[in-house]
């Protein structure tokens, strides 16, 4: 131990403001925009307000209120800016699709209404169910082994191909994206494995030309999530949901260890891996292709090259909302989103987009440096990272700065399971966040009293 | 008159985006007001007591039943009493300490009667305090509602 001085319990505590009213107001302006984007396109297209006018709006801004009034009462200390920013992105996704729908005459939008709401109600129960994120900590294996479940039950004859990935399962008419779930259950898994296990992976292991390399016991868990990964990449043709886990596992393993070696191993197997399904596979090298150079096979390549005319044409201001031509790109409403907001407001609509992700992603970081528990810390920058990840990856294949995968692009993307698990995720964020603001001492004990009779004689972690 | 509608049209689609680069600033107010939370002497905020505010009628004695952490990283985390309770980092202690201030083994709680249980340090290196005294050779009775500080941790037995 290199601290000696031990430090002084102080008459003086920090505490943080809970700031539910500056949270109101943020969320209602929020709102706004997805609604305005809406009564704006309507507008711009038909000179008209749509009549429904009235109803929308009781919907969503009831959404929006109903979940500030869950947070408001279960997670007073929560951060102010998480909800809004969620809240303004989930709008504008909302609206992209509405105006999408004035061209395919769908009802795309009305469905991810349904979805947002069902989300909305999943963030609620999570906080109210959740009010210790260090519950979350007591199961790691069985969690393991449920997302092990998740990732491989497409290929189980419940699963479908659509659009020549194997990730989907249709269960009662409803498809379904199980790996969605499983991002956050790893997560979890991740957290609660890697704290229990930090200090074996950083002492113990051999000194090699001045790299401490771990036991061989404790590269196996590495060795199985890179074969889970490659797995995923191989027969469900996804690579994005590889690079998505193996990115969470590579990161929180390096947050636990704080050993550079990590990340630069994980590097160093997912460019061998990469490069090897260059050379097996065909779709693998056809995104690269589609990538380096989409002119080379301008018909294959449609869709990427496409967006990128989209953009083009959409400029710094963008067209403005229902004037642009976005249905010229196959896939506008769920990979190519991004691109349609790139066409109708602009890069500077789409980097305000993008500074939004950002904002969520460093509250979360932020969560995780106030949280006093090692369990929470790991757990909010893991959420946080996944999810900053996945922007990155599908905004950077649509803008063509990566090689496109085929992700969603969170709260936006038209799709139920990627809102409504990317909902539940920011749930356990603000209870992660809430826990880390509240002020210590006057939480010292449960306060219900039926709470007091369950936990009486438990150890809630080790 | 398209020119005049051309105008308006473009007019609202540049207000429509200045508005959301103005949401991001007052985000990045709000995060700025917030950067560093506010001292308050820790006095001024609500405890809970050590008998967690059950009714008078429902309380037995003042019987300890459980010791608990109530700051600290580890805040909340109970173990219910046991004749020895062993305080400290190692993994086989009775409840597991995770403060950089602690001792491997730190700290042992003895039960003297029904509701005392007596302090004594194990030669630790950064030393027990018991209601901010700290624990000498001499090992010091602690009943419900004393506080027991071992680095960063406050613990005590509750009711």
């Amino acid at each position: 131990m290199s601290v000696s001085v031990q430090p002084e319990v102080s008459g003086d505590v920090i505490v943080y403001r809970r700031r539910r009213n500056i949270e109101l107001a943020l969320l209602l302006f929020a709102q706004l925009f997805g609604y305005g984007g809406w009564i704006l396109t309507h507008l711009n297209l038909y000179n008209a307000v749509p009549e429904i006018w009235p109803l929308v709006a009781a919907a969503w801004f009831g959404v929006g209120l109903a979940a500030h009034i869950a947070v408001r009462w279960k997670l007073p200390y929560a951060d102010p800016v998480l909800l809004p920013s969620v809240f303004l992105i989930n709008g504008l996704g909302l609206a992209m699709l509405a105006r999408l729908d004035e061209i395919y005459r769908y009802s795309d939008a009305a469905m991810q209404f349904v979805w947002t709401a069902l989300g909305v109600l999943l963030f609620v129960l999570v906080a109210f169910l959740l009010r210790d994120h260090r519950r979350l900590q007591r199961f790691p294996y069985l969690l393991f082994i449920l997302s092990f479940v998740l990732l491989v039950l497409p290929l189980t004859p419940l699963g479908v191909t659509i659009n020549n990935a194997r990730i989907w399962i249709q269960v009662f008419g409803f498809s379904f994206q199980p790996a969605e779930i499983a991002k956050i259950t790893l997560a979890i898994a991740f957290a609660a494995y890697f704290y229990e296990k930090r200090d074996v992976l950083t002492l113990a292991g051999r000194r090699v030309m001045g790299v401490l390399l771990p036991r061989g016991r404790d590269f196996i868990p590495i060795a199985i999530m890179w074969g889970m990964a490659l797995m995923v990449m191989v027969f469900q043709r996804d690579l994005g949901m590889a690079l998505l886990i193996f990115g969470l596992f590579t990161v929180m393993i390096y947050i636990a260890t704080e050993r550079p070696f990590w990340p630069v191993l994980a590097t160093v197997m997912f460019l061998i891996a990469g490069v090897a399904a260059y050379f097996l596979t065909p779709h693998v090298s056809r995104r690269v292709g589609a990538w380096l150079d989409p002119f080379a096979n301008a018909d294959a390549n449609l869709q990427i090259i496409q967006a990128q005319f989209g953009f083009a044409w959409g400029g710094l201001f963008g067209r403005g909302w229902g004037m642009g031509r976005p249905a010229l790109t196959p896939l506008p409403h769920s990979d190519f989103i991004a691109g349609s907001i790139g066409e109708e407001l602009g890069v500077l609509g789409l980097m305000a987009v993008i500074i939004l992700y950002a904002v969520i992603f460093s509250r979360g970081l932020k969560a995780a440096l106030l949280c006093p528990d090692g369990f929470g810390k790991l757990l909010a920058g893991g959420l946080s990272f996944v999810l900053a990840l996945q922007v990155f990856a599908i905004i950077g294949g649509v803008t063509r700065l990566l090689p496109l995968t085929g992700l969603t692009t969170p709260f936006m993307s038209q799709g139920g399971s990627s809102m409504v698990s990317n909902w539940i995720l920011i749930g356990i964020l603000m209870v992660i966040s809430h826990r880390a603001r509240m002020p210590q001492t006057a939480t010292a004990t449960p306060t219900s009293r039926a709470e007091i009779e369950d936990n009486s004689t438990e150890l809630i972690a080790r | 008159m398209t020119s005049v509608s051309e105008l308006i049209v473009a007019t609202i689609k540049v207000v429509f985006i200045a508005l959301l680069w103005l949401f991001i600033l007052f985000v990045a107010m709000v995060i700025r007001t917030d950067m560093f939370g506010k001292r308050v002497p820790a006095a001024s905020l609500a405890t809970v007591p050590a008998d967690r505010g059950r009714p008078e009628s429902h309380r037995l004695s003042s019987v300890p039943t459980r010791f608990a952490i109530t700051n600290g990283s580890q805040q909340g985390i109970a173990v219910p009493v046991q004749p020895t309770i062993n305080l400290g980092r190692s993994a086989d202690s009775t409840l597991v300490l995770e403060d950089e201030f602690a001792s491997a083994r730190h700290a042992q709680l003895v039960q003297i009667d029904q509701d005392t249980w007596a302090v004594s340090d194990l030669q630790s290196t950064n030393g027990t305090f018991v209601n901010g005294r700290r624990v000498g050779d001499e090992a010091i009775a602690a009943t419900v509602g004393d506080v027991v500080r071992i680095g960063r941790t406050l613990m005590r037995l509750e009711v």
